[in-house]
C-alpha cells in the first residue's frame, strides 16, 4: 500500500514481550511517551516522525507480522488495538499519547477504544479508517506517487520489497478493515480522549474524507488539512506536522488557542 | 457570449494628485456619498440597458475607485439590481484574510445567489503598499489562500489548516454559498494563464492587446484540455477600457478632451511611489530585492482599446472575439477623468447597440 518502504531487518533498540508477541520498539527522543504506529508499508522514521523527538519520547513500534516472522494470530485493527495496549504494559507506560499512520490509524483508534483515560492523546496521520472507496490497484505507478508525495524531493525513497508486500498484505487488509467500519464508529463516539486528525491537501488515496469523519463521530476531535502534503504528510511537511503535533500533544484540544506573538516593537 | 460592465466606483470632480490620495480630499461633505450613488444608479442603468452583468474590483487609498472592500461594493450592487450578474473582479487575496473574504463572500451569495462571479487576484503594484504586503511571497501566498477557500467551500465539518502561510485551527465559516460560485483567476501571463486552465478557473485577460490575449488564451486553452478540463469561450474574460459617444467623432474628441483611458497618465499618477512600485512588479515576477530594475518607462497605451461610435466599437469588439475566442467582454466604461453624464451615455450605447451588433457580426462562429 506505499511505495516508500524500510528494509524491517534491523529496526528497533529494544524488543519487548508483550500478549504473546516479541515486539521491537525503536525508542528516540526525551519527554512525555508516545507510542507511533506505523502504515501498511512497515515502520519507517519520517522527518515529521523525527521532529516529534525534541519534545517527545517517540516509541516507534514494528507491529508484529511487519518484522521478519509472519504474524498469523492478529485477526483485526481492534485485535491488534489490546497488543498495542499490552505492549505499553510491558514499557512500563501507564499514561501515554498514540500516534497512527494510515493503518497504523485504525490501529490507534481501536488502542483508545480500549485504553480508556491511560491514552491521553490520539494524533492520526491519514488514517485508513472511513476512507473513500478508491482502490490503489486501479492507480498507474506516476498516480500512485503523487497520492504519496507532494515533496519527493524532501526524502529518500526506497522501492517497495515485493516479497516483504505478499507476506503482509493479509495482515494489512485485516488491519485497514472494512471501508466504513460501523463497530468502530459506534465505539469512537464514547472515546473522550483528546484527538487530532491530520489529512493531506493532495492525499491521492484518503482525501480528506477520514479526517471529516472523526470530527463527526468524537466528541473531542479536530480535523486539520494539511496544505501541499499527500499521504505521507510527515515526510512532505515535516516542520509544520512537527509543530502542530508537538502543539497538540502539550496542549490538547486548547492548541486551538493560538498564542504567537503579533508584538512587533516594545 | 456575455457582456459585462467594470465599475470602478470612481468620485468625481476631484483632482486628486498622485497616489497614495490625502485623506483630507475625501472629507468633503457629500462628496463619497456622491460617488457610491452614482456608482449604484450606474449598475441599475447597465441592468435596464441589458448588460449581463456588472463587475467591481478591490483597490485602496484612491478617489478613483471607492471600494476598498470590493465585498461590500458587490453588496451595494446586488441590493440595488435584481437580475444582472455581479462581478467580484476581484479580490486581492495576498492582502486579505481569506477566512474572512470566504464569509463576506458568502453574505454577499446570499444577497444574489446564482448571480455571483468572484474573481481571485494577486492585484496592482501599489495595493502592496496599502498594508505591507510582501510581494516576493504573494505567488506562493495567493496559491495557499485559493486553496483554502476552495476548502472552505467544500469541507462538510470544522476544521484546522495548516498552511505554509496561514495557521488557522479552526474554520467553519457560515453562509455557505447557495450555489457553486464560478471562480475567476488573472491570466495575464503565460504562467497565470497555465495556473488556470490546469484548476480549470475562469481565466480573466485585461488590457493587453488582442494578439497577446490570442497567445494566452491559447495556452489557457491547452493547459486546461491537458488537465481534463473542458473550456469554452465562456470561460474566458477579457477586460479593456472602452469609450463609446454617438459618432466616431464625438468620441475621439471626448477622449482627447478627457484623456479616458490613458495609461500613461495613470502610470504617472504613481508620483513618488513609482520606484516601489516598479520594485512591487519585479518581486511579484520573482525578481530578488537587490537585482537592480531597467531605467525607462515602459509604453502604454494612451487610449482605450474600445473606441468610437457604436458600429466602430461592435467590429472592434467582434474582431477580438473572432481572434481570440474569448467569450466574455468587460469594458471599463467610467472612472474620475469622464463626466459621469458621458460615462452614462457610453454604457447606454454599449448595452443597446453595441452588445446587439457583436452578437449579429459574431453569430454562431463563437458559442453562445
Amino acid at each position: 500500500m506505499t511505495i516508500e518502504q524500510q528494509t524491517s531487518t534491523a529496526w528497533g533498540d529494544r524488543v519487548v514481550d508483550a500478549d504473546g508477541f516479541s515486539i521491537r520498539v525503536d525508542v528516540r527522543g526525551s519527554g512525555a511517551p508516545v507510542i507511533a504506529l506505523h502504515g501498511a508499508g512497515g515502520p519507517h522514521w519520517t522527518t515529521g516522525w523525527e521532529g516529534l523527538t525534541e519534545h517527545a519520547t517517540v516509541y516507534a513500534v514494528e507491529l508484529p507480522g511487519f518484522g521478519p516472522t509472519t504474524n498469523e494470530v492478529t485477526t483485526s485493527a481492534e485485535d491488534m488495538g489490546r497488543t498495542v495496549l499490552a505492549l505499553a504494559d510491558a514499557l512500563g507506560l501507564d499514561e501515554f499519547a498514540l500516534l497512527g499512520t494510515s493503518m497504523g490509524g485504525v490501529v490507534a483508534s481501536w488502542a483508545a477504544v480500549h485504553g480508556g483515560e491511560r491514552v491521553t492523546r490520539l494524533v492520526l496521520e491519514a488514517p485508513a479508517a472511513f476512507r473513500p472507496d478508491r482502490n490503489p490497484a486501479d492507480m498507474t505507478p506516476e498516480e500512485l506517487g503523487r497520492a504519496f508525495h507532494a515533496h519527493p524531493e524532501r526524502k529518500t525513497l526506497t522501492p517497495p520489497d515485493p516479497a516483504q508486500r505478499a507476506r503482509t498484505w493479509p495482515l494489512v487488509e485485516k488491519l485497514v478493515g472494512p471501508l466504513h467500519d460501523a463497530a468502530l464508529e459506534t465505539a469512537l463516539a464514547g472515546v473522550m480522549t483528546p484527538t487530532l486528525v491530520l489529512c493531506g491537501q493532495l492525499d491521492g488515496l484518503f482525501g480528506t474524507e477520514p479526517g471529516a469523519a472523526y470530527r463527526r463521530v468524537m466528541p473531542s476531535c479536530s480535523f486539520a488539512i494539511v496544505y501541499d502534503a499527500a499521504h505521507d504528510i510527515s515526510g512532505d511537511r515535516p516542520e509544520a506536522f512537527a509543530a502542530v503535533v508537538s502543539d497538540f500533544l502539550r496542549r490538547g484540544m486548547v492548541y486551538a488557542v493560538q498564542n504567537t506573538s503579533t508584538l512587533l516593537h516594545p | 457570449m456575455k457582456f459585462s460592465a467594470f465599475h470602478p466606483f470612481p468620485n468625481y470632480d476631484v483632482d486628486a494628485p498622485t497616489w497614495p490620495n490625502p485623506p483630507r480630499l475625501s472629507r468633503v461633505p457629500g462628496l463619497a456619498q456622491d460617488g457610491i450613488r452614482k456608482a449604484i444608479a450606474f449598475a441599475q442603468r447597465a441592468e435596464e440597458v441589458g448588460v449581463d452583468q456588472i463587475s467591481v474590483a478591490e483597490h485602496h487609498y484612491s478617489a478613483k475607485q471607492l471600494s476598498p472592500n470590493s465585498v461590500i461594493a458587490a453588496v451595494m450592487v446586488a441590493q440595488a439590481t435584481t437580475t444582472i450578474d455581479i462581478g467580484l473582479l476581484g479580490s486581492t487575496l495576498p492582502l486579505v484574510n481569506p477566512v474572512r473574504l470566504a464569509e463576506e463572500i458568502g453574505m454577499l451569495d446570499a444577497v444574489a445567489t446564482g448571480r455571483l462571479m468572484v474573481g481571485f487576484f494577486r492585484g496592482t503594484p501599489n495595493e502592496y503598499l496599502t498594508y505591507g504586503t510582501n510581494p516576493w511571497e504573494s505567488k506562493d501566498v495567493f496559491y495557499e489562500q485559493v486553496e483554502l477557500i476552495r476548502t472552505i467551500w467544500r469541507e462538510p465539518e470544522p476544521f484546522a489548516w495548516v498552511g505554509r502561510h496561514f495557521d488557522y485551527r479552526t474554520v467553519a465559516v457560515w453562509p455557505q454559498p447557495g450555489a457553486p460560485i464560478p471562480m475567476l483567476v488573472s491570466a495575464t501571463s503565460p504562467a497565470s494563464a497555465e495556473y488556470a486552465g490546469r484548476q480549470g478557473f475562469i481565466a480573466g485577460f485585461a488590457f493587453a492587446p488582442p494578439p497577446v490575449i490570442k497567445g494566452l488564451a491559447d495556452v489557457y486553452r491547452e493547459t486546461a484540455a491537458a488537465a481534463g478540463h473542458e473550456v469554452g469561450p465562456d470561460d474566458m474574460l477579457y477586460r479593456a477600457f472602452g469609450l463609446i459617444a454617438d459618432t466616431d467623432e464625438a468620441a475621439a474628441e471626448l477622449q482627447a478632451r478627457t484623456q479616458y483611458g490613458n495609461f500613461m497618465k495613470l502610470d504617472h499618477a504613481m508620483g513618488g511611489t513609482a520606484a516601489a512600485s516598479a520594485r512591487v512588479i519585479a518581486a511579484m515576477n520573482g525578481v530578488p530585492e537587490d537585482a537592480p530594475l531597467p531605467e525607462g518607462r515602459r509604453p502604454l497605451p494612451d487610449r482605450p482599446l474600445f473606441l468610437g461610435g457604436p458600429e466602430t466599437v461592435a467590429r472592434q469588439i467582434a474582431d477580438f472575439i473572432q481572434l481570440t475566442g474569448v467569450g466574455r467582454i468587460e469594458l471599463t466604461l467610467s472612472d474620475d477623468t469622464l463626466p459621469y453624464p458621458e460615462a452614462t451615455r457610453s454604457l447606454e450605447l454599449y448595452g443597446e447597440k453595441v452588445i446587439p451588433l457583436v452578437k449579429e457580426m459574431v453569430g454562431a462562429s463563437v458559442g453562445a
